[in-house]
């Protein structure tokens, strides 16, 4: 397995991480990995700052009472599962099972978060189906600015300084 | 619909990221210990290495890494099926087996059940040691204070008149140096009867005429004396 590869894997770990709402990992983790992921500086910064705004958010939310750091969670899960070619059979399965009552409470240990992320690619989940994976009805359009704002934030900040 | 509303910024990149790759590549030559798959379920492993470096990534890469840690580990069972069946094999088995013996025993003496158990253990133990102690005479039976002695049948009454109307009698001392196995052998090859040490680590031998003789000239006697004088009434 090539250095490359590795990062892929543990970029996809850190989203894991986010789903199980553990974050065990931190800014300099997410720019060393980016960056063996892409050596274009450019893009590694790009990627790392995506990654880092949904973490951000999450921060956010768990600080605030109203908040809840699932929303972000919401989004990121209905992102993933819109970032493959759209599989119909793969939704139907992901139809079935949250029909089943398949929630985020199943997903115990990181392995299975992992897997989550990786069997969503291509589910082209609704709206309404992420909400009943995690739980709770969830304005995906309203977070997803909130962590626009973070990222805009993230990338303002590199100018700055 | 999900596409307009905005939804997916920020995620181009990690699109990208998430995009199909292509099969094989997961193969590594090294796997973590049990130890470290144990602790890994504990989440008892640092999160990350003091500091990344290209080196240690390879090192990972190539499998070659040893002082693992969480993200690490994390990292290598996502793609290696040998050690996510090992951690899936490990999280179901029973306490007993996902812990070490060490942690086991702690885990065992932490417990207030267990704990009142070893207490009691523990006691028996010491009753037991003082027992033993006391048993090997080692406060029962104080050795004299010349620390080289031996002991006989100690002196009373009914002893002590026998001895005195014997004229044969003789309160014996013998050199603090002396061996006292070869002291022993030589009194009973004279076939007398001894007993003592007294108070002043004498010893009384009785027997006949030609004993006294041997034993006033016998090895390591420094000191004989009569209990009977001549003349005297036994």
């Amino acid at each position: 397995m090539s250095v490359e590869e590795l990062a892929r894997t543990m970029l996809e770990l850190f989203l894991a991480e986010m789903v199980l709402c553990t974050d065990r990992f931190e800014e300099p983790d997410v720019e060393f990995w980016s960056d063996s992921y892409d050596d274009t500086a450019t893009r590694a910064r790009q990627l790392a700052h995506e990654v880092l705004a949904y973490k951000a958010a999450k921060t956010r939310y768990r600080q605030s009472r109203a908040g809840n750091p699932r929303n972000v969670v919401a989004v990121l899960l209905y992102n993933v599962s819109h970032s493959a070619k759209r599989d119909e059979e793969c939704r139907a399965l992901w139809g079935r099972r949250l029909e089943e009552g398949y929630d985020l409470d199943r997903v115990t240990c990181v392995e299975e978060a992992l897997d989550l992320v990786r069997d969503l690619r291509g589910a082209y989940l609704s709206e309404e189906m992420v909400g009943r994976l995690v739980g709770r009805v969830v304005n995906l359009g309203r977070i997803s600015s909130r962590i626009g704002e973070e990222y805009q934030r993230l990338c303002g900040g590199e100018a700055h300084a | 619909m999900p596409r307009d509303n905005g939804i997916h910024q920020p995620w181009d990149s990690i699109k990208h990221l998430l995009s199909p790759r292509p099969a094989g590549g997961s193969v590594k030559s090294k796997h973590p210990r049990r130890t470290v798959l144990r602790a890994y379920i504990k989440g008892a492993l640092p999160d990350r290495p003091a500091s990344w470096t290209r080196e240690r990534a390879e090192r990972l890469s190539n499998g070659k890494l040893r002082d693992w840690t969480y993200l690490e580990v994390a990292a290598h069972v996502a793609d290696c099926a040998r050690c996510r069946a090992r951690l899936d094999s490990l999280r179901q088995a029973p306490f007993s087996e996902r812990i070490s013996a060490l942690e086991r025993l702690r885990h065992v003496v932490t417990q207030p059940r267990w704990a009142t158990v070893g207490w009691v253990l523990a006691g028996a133990q010491a009753a037991v040691l003082v027992g033993l102690v006391m048993w090997s005479g080692f406060f029962a039976n104080p050795e004299p204070e010349t620390g080289n002695s031996i002991s006989f049948p100690l002196l009373n009454g009914v002893s002590e008149y026998h001895a005195f109307s014997h004229s044969s009698a003789l309160w014996v001392q013998f050199a603090p140096q002396a061996p006292w196995d070869e002291v022993t052998s030589w009194l009973q090859s004279l076939e007398v009867e001894v007993l003592g040490p007294d108070a002043a680590g004498r010893y009384l031998i009785v027997g006949d005429d030609i004993t006294r003789d041997l034993v006033e000239s016998g090895p390591w006697v420094v000191h004989v004396e009569s209990p009977v004088e001549e003349g005297d009434e036994p």
